[in-house]
C-alpha cells in the first residue's frame, strides 16, 4: 500500500530522501556500465554523476544522524505515490543508432534534481507540521543548489536545458 | 477482454508546482498516450507468461527450427535439383513467406526473430551458455555488457553503419537475384548458409546483435513492418520504470540477458527493434514488461531516411515482383532468369538497372514531387522538410503490407500442393512419407484470387488514408492547410494502390 509523502513521519521522510539518492546512483553507475566498452566519455560522466548522488546522499546521511537515532527505517520509492527524484533516458533506441550525447547524461540528472525540487516544494504547501515543512524546504534547496551545479555545467559546455 | 490502460499515470507532481517551472520535455515528462486499446496479453494468458518466463523458451522454440533448416539445407544440396520439388524451395520461399508476410508480421511482429535459427551459433558463442544468463565478476573471463558477461570481441559497432542502410541494399541485392535461389535449391542454400557463416562471425565480433540490427536483410522488412503488427513488447507502467534503479532491462541480470538488441526496453515506443527474444520480460525484477495486442498500424514514426527508403524498397519490390512472378509477361521472368532463358548478360544487367532505380531513384522522386507540391499547397508555415517528408513514407508502411500480402497469396493458394508433395518426399528422391507424394497441382480459389487481393489493396488504401489525413494534422493544425497538404499525398496513395489493382486484374 503506497503512502503520499505528506502522511510520512519527518524521520521516515529523511530516510526515503537517503534511499532515493541511492537508488539513483544505483540507476546511473548501470548506466555507466552500459556505455563502457562503448562510450567511454558517456560512461565516465554517468559516473561521475553516480558519486556526485553519493555525496548527496551522504549529506543527508549526517542529517540524519544530527537529529535521529538507530538506523533508518526501511522505506524507498516505491512505497509512496509519486515520484520524487528518478534519472532515466527519454529515448529506447539511442545504442542501436549510437545516438546518446555525453552531455545527455547532464540533462537527465539535471532533470531528476529539479523534479525532485518541485516535488518537495509542492509537499511543503501540504503539511501544517513546521518541522515538516522546515525539512521539505531543506531538502528542496539541497536538490535546488544540485540543479544549480549541473545548469552550469551545462552551460558551460555551451548548452542550457 | 480488453484492458484499459492509462497511459499517463499521475507520475509526477504537476510542473506548474512552482513558478519557476517548466514543462518537462526529458526522460521524466510523461509518455505520449497511447493510441487505442491494448490488451495485455501476459495478464490475459497466465500459461503463456510461465511459457516466455522459462529461460529455455528461446532455446526451445528455435531448436527445432533449427534441425528443420538443417534439413532443409541437407536437401537443398543432396535433394533434387527441381525446384518445385524440393522442400527447401518450396517451405522457404513459397510456405514460410507466405507465412512470415501474412500472419507473423501482421500479427505477432518479429516473432520470427525469436525462433530463427541464423543467429543460434554465433549468440552460443557470444554467451558461451545456451540457456543461463551470465554475470560480469572482477577476474572472470570475458566482456563485460551492462552486468552480463560475453564472449567474443565485443567491438562497438561503426557509429557511421548505425542505421539500415546496409540491410536496404543488402535485401535488393539479394532480390536481383531472386530467380536464381527461387528456381535452384543449391544457390539457396549457398545464400542461407552464407547468412548463417555472417551472422556467427558477426556476433564473436560485434556487441550482442549487431548482424540483427544492422546486417541482416531479412530484418529490415521485420522491422518496417512490424510497426504495423497487432503485437508489441512494452513496460507496464512508466511510474515503475521511473522508480526503477535496476534498469535491468537495458543492463541485464541473473534472470536475464540485458537487450541483446540495443533497446531500452522500459522505454520502447515502436516495434522496429524488437526482436521478441522476451529477455526483457525475464530480466525485469518488477514484472513492468509485458505482450500487448493492439490495434492494426499502431506504430506510426519512422526516425530517418534509410526507414523511408526501406518502405520504397519494399512497396517497389512488391510491385516488381508482381510483373516478374505473377504477371502474364514471361520477357521479365526470362530477363530476371538470365542464365536459363538464353538471354543475355546484358538483359539482365538492364533488369537490375531497373530493380534498383525503381525504389532508389524513381519512387522517391515521385514520392517527393507529390509531397513538394503538398507542401506548396498547404500553404502554411510548414514543419522541416525532413519531419513531414518521413511523417508520409510512413504512409507505405501498412500500405506495402498488405500489397505484399495481395502478392504472397497466390503463392500458396496456386501452388500449396507443392508443399504437400515436397512434405513426403523433400529430398525429391521418391519417398512418399505421409502419402501426399502423388497430391496433383490443385490450385485453390484461383478464379477468386484477383477479387480476394482487390479486397486486401482496398483496406489497406482505406487505412492509409485515414493515416493519411490523420498525419497531416501532425504537420499543420490548421484545417485548411492540413487538408490542402494531404489530398495530393492522398491521390499518390491511390494512385500507388491503383497500379497494384490493376496489375492483379488484368
Ligand atoms: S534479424 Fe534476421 S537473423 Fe536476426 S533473428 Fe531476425 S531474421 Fe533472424
Ligand atoms: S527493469 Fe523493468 S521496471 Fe526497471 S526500467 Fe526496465 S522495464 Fe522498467
Ligand atoms: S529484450 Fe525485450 S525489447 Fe529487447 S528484443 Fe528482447 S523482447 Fe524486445
Amino acid at each position: 500500500m503506497t503512502r503520499r509523502i505528506e502522511e510520512l513521519e519527518p524521520k521516515e521522510i529523511l530516510a526515503l530522501a537517503i534511499s532515493i539518492e541511492q537508488a539513483n546512483q544505483k540507476a546511473l553507475r548501470n548506466f555507466s556500465e552500459m556505455f563502457d566498452g562503448y562510450n567511454q566519455e558517456v560512461s565516465r560522466n554517468f559516473g561521475e554523476m553516480a558519486e556526485e548522488e553519493g555525496r548527496h546522499e551522504e549529506l543527508l546521511q549526517q542529517m540524519y544522524k544530527k537529529k535521529y537515532k538507530g538506523p533508518a527505517p526501511n522505506i524507498d520509492s516505491f512505497d509512496i505515490e509519486g515520484v520524487v527524484e528518478a534519472v532515466d533516458l527519454d529515448d529506447s533506441e539511442f545504442l542501436i543508432f549510437d545516438s546518446f550525447k555525453a552531455q545527455q547524461v547532464y540533462q537527465a540528472s539535471w532533470e531528476a534534481e529539479r523534479r525532485a525540487r518541485e516535488f518537495y516544494l509542492k509537499a511543503v504547501k501540504n503539511v501544517k507540521d513546521a518541522e515538516m515543512a522546515n525539512l521539505f524546504n531543506t531538502l528542496a534547496d539541497m536538490e535546488g543548489d544540485h540543479a544549480d551545479w549541473l545548469e552550469k555545467k551545462l552551460g558551460h559546455k555551451g548548452k542550457k536545458p | 477482454m480488453s484492458e484499459n490502460i492509462n497511459p499517463n499515470p499521475s507520475i509526477l507532481p504537476s510542473p506548474s508546482a512552482t513558478p519557476a517551472s517548466r514543462p518537462l520535455t526529458g526522460p521524466l515528462a510523461p509518455p505520449p498516450p497511447l493510441e487505442g486499446w491494448r490488451i495485455d496479453l501476459l495478464k490475459t494468458f497466465p500459461w503463456l507468461k510461465w511459457l516466455v518466463k522459462r529461460r529455455w523458451f528461446q532455446f526451445a522454440v528455435v531448436l527445432p527450427n533449427l534441425f528443420l533448416f538443417l534439413v532443409f539445407l541437407a536437401a537443398g544440396v543432396w535433394g533434387t535439383p527441381v525446384g518445385n520439388r524440393n522442400i527447401l524451395i518450396v517451405f522457404v520461399w513459397i510456405f514460410w513467406w507466405f507465412l512470415l508476410i501474412s500472419a507473423m508480421v501482421p500479427f505477432l511482429s518479429r516473432a520470427w526473430c525469436t525462433m530463427c535459427p541464423f543467429p543460434f551459433f554465433g549468440e552460443w558463442i557470444q554467451r558461451g551458455s545456451l540457456t543461463t544468463p551470465k554475470m560480469a565478476a572482477p577476474g572472470a573471463k570475458g566482456a563485460k555488457v551492462g552486468i552480463n558477461r560475453y564472449f567474443g570481441w565485443n567491438l562497438r559497432w561503426p557509429k557511421a553503419l548505425s542505421n539500415i542502410w546496409m540491410q536496404n541494399i543488402g535485401f535488393l541485392g539479394l532480390c536481383t537475384f531472386s530467380a536464381f535461389y527461387l528456381t535452384r535449391p543449391i544457390v539457396t542454400v549457398w545464400v542461407l548458409g552464407s547468412l548463417i557463416i555472417i551472422a556467427t562471425v558477426l556476433h564473436v565480433v560485434f556487441r550482442q546483435r549487431a548482424f540483427c540490427n544492422y546486417v541482416c536483410p531479412v530484418s529490415g522488412f521485420l522491422s518496417l513492418y512490424s510497426m504495423s503488427s497487432m503485437a508489441e513488447v512494452r513496460s507496464r507502467d512508466a511510474e515503475v520504470c521511473l522508480k526503477c534503479h535496476d534498469k535491468s532491462c537495458l543492463v541485464g541480470s541473473e534472470r536475464g540477458w540485458g537487450c541483446p538488441w540495443f533497446n531500452f526496453p522500459s522505454k520502447m515506443e515502436r516495434n522496429n527493434y524488437c526482436g521478441m527474444c522476451m529477455e526483457c520480460i525475464k530480466s525485469c525484477p518488477h514484472d513492468n514488461m509485458t505482450v500487448r495486442l493492439r490495434p492494426f498500424a499502431t506504430d506510426t514514426k519512422l526516425k530517418g531516411y534509410d526507414e523511408a527508403w526501406k518502405a520504397f524498397i519494399m512497396l517497389s519490390l512488391a510491385l516488381a515482383y508482381s510483373v516478374i512472378y505473377l504477371g502474364p509477361w514471361g520477357f521479365f521472368k526470362d530477363l530476371a532468369n538470365f542464365t536459363e532463358s538464353g538471354r543475355g548478360l546484358s538483359a539482365f544487367l538492364g533488369y537490375a538497372l531497373c530493380l534498383w532505380a525503381l525504389p532508389m531513384v524513381v519512387i522517391p522522386t515521385v514520392f517527393s514531387a507529390f509531397h513538394w507540391v503538398a507542401r506548396r499547397l498547404a500553404g502554411a508555415e510548414p514543419k522541416p522538410w525532413k519531419e513531414s517528408f518521413l511523417l508520409m513514407a510512413y504512409q507505405l508502411v501498412p500500405l506495402g503490407l498488405l500489397a505484399w500480402i495481395a502478392f504472397s497469396l497466390p503463392l500458396i493458394f496456386i501452388n500449396g500442393s507443392y508443399i504437400l508433395v515436397t512434405m513426403s518426399d523433400p529430398f525429391g528422391w521418391g519417398w512418399d512419407l505421409f502419402h501426399t507424394a502423388h497430391t496433383a497441382w490443385s490450385p485453390i480459389l484461383p478464379q477468386w484470387m484477383p477479387a480476394i487481393q482487390v479486397g486486401i489493396l482496398a483496406i489497406g488504401l482505406i487505412l492509409t488514408l485515414k493515416s493519411v489525413f490523420k498525419q497531416a494534422g501532425k504537420i499543420y493544425t490548421d484545417n485548411r492547410a492540413r487538408l490542402r497538404f494531404a489530398l495530393p499525398m492522398a491521390l499518390l496513395m491511390t494512385l500507388i494502390v491503383s497500379l497494384f489493382i490493376r496489375l492483379y486484374v488484368s
